[in-house]
């Protein structure tokens, strides 16, 4: 694996960590009620998980090069970003226009919509992005032929 | 319709100069070894200055390691 992939598989466990971490909190919020004090006291422990201990580890998992001259990206990583980047822009469009239909639904009297909204799209957008982006690295290192540019 | 295959021989070159490994060539080549693997496997065409790299690292012309085949479908 080099540091493409690593980093794929590693965006992939975040991701999917923020995501059981969300759904967490959504349990904690339903059992406890809306209480801001114990949602702030509650994720602020998550956060110092999310932010403070996973990135130092990550850097120590990917790091470790099979060769002392091993490069950290060619051209076929170069090829193969630009075309995951292709996909997550996809991806972003598709959700978001996804998002819009169905909070046709739940709009308010006069259209209007919950303001807590917007950061849980945005959060969910980042998410998806990153989850595409990520899978479609490791797709594209396990199959199909890939290109140079001269 | 044709389909344009590239084959090469950068596996027998390899083992032709003193049994070079992917990792030495990858380090000559300016490349990774995921990539000389990807290419030696046919899954991937590199790029005009790769390949020129890579046959000026074993001493031969570009046509000796690459050779492009077009096969109709």
């Amino acid at each position: 694996m080099n540091k493409a992939q690593k980093q794929a598989c590693f965006n992939i466990a975040y991701s999917l960590l923020g995501i059981a971490i969300g759904i967490c909190t959504f349990m904690h919020i339903k059992n406890a009620g809306f209480n801001q004090a114990t949602i702030w006291a509650y994720l602020n422990r998550v956060w110092l998980l999310l932010f403070l201990i996973i990135p130092p580890l990550s850097y120590i998992y990917l790091r470790k090069k099979q060769s002392p001259s091993e490069v950290d990206f060619d051209e076929r990583d170069r090829a193969i970003r630009i075309k995951a980047r292709a996909f997550s822009f996809f991806a972003l469009w598709a959700t978001l226009f996804v998002l819009m239909f169905f909070a046709l639904f739940y709009l308010g009297e006069d259209g209007s919509i919950a303001v807590f909204i917007l950061p849980l799209v945005f959060c969910g957008l980042a998410i998806v992005c990153t989850l595409t982006y990520s899978l479609a690295i490791l797709y594209q290192y396990k199959s199909g032929v890939k290109d140079g540019k001269s | 319709m044709a389909k344009a295959e590239i084959s090469n021989q950068i596996r027998r070159m390899r083992f032709e100069n003193g049994e070079m490994t992917q990792v030495q060539l990858a380090d000559k080549t300016g490349v990774t070894r995921q990539t000389i693997i990807a290419i030696e496997a046919g899954k991937y065409a590199p790029s005009l200055p790769l390949a020129f790299r890579i046959a000026k690292t074993f001493g031969v012309p570009i046509e000796a390691v690459f050779q492009y085949e077009k096969e109709n479908i």
